[in-house]
């Protein structure tokens, strides 16, 4: 069973 | 070392030295040393930066990433470009 992809993202604090 | 420049699939990334990294609620969190930022990488981003641990090709990435995630590779491909992209700029990930 593959796991749920969800788009990578950066936040810069 | 690139800078300014597109990544490709060729490339060989790995994490840069000089980073505190935290786990907070599942989600990778990071403070740069060498620019005094703050970085949330999210839960997906901390999945790809324990992958950069020892330098890996993106295309050898995108490889693991297809194998344990749901996603086609070509947005796969897409989208991981484009974070580590923002990484490389950032200074927290080294590209070659």
């Amino acid at each position: 069973m593959k796991k749920v992809w969800k788009q990578p993202m950066l936040e810069v604090l | 070392m690139i800078k300014h420049q597109s990544l490709s699939v060729q490339h060989m990334v790995s994490q840069k030295e000089g980073n505190i990294v935290s786990d907070m609620d599942g989600e990778k969190v990071m403070l740069s040393i060498h620019n005094g930022k703050y970085y949330n990488l999210g839960e997906m981003g901390g999945e790809i930066w324990e992958l950069l641990e020892v330098p890996i090709t993106v295309q050898n990435l995108i490889t693991i990433l297809t194998e344990q995630y749901d996603v086609e590779h070509s947005e796969c491909e897409e989208q991981v470009l484009s974070f580590l992209t923002l990484l490389v700029e950032e200074g927290i990930v080294d590209a070659a």
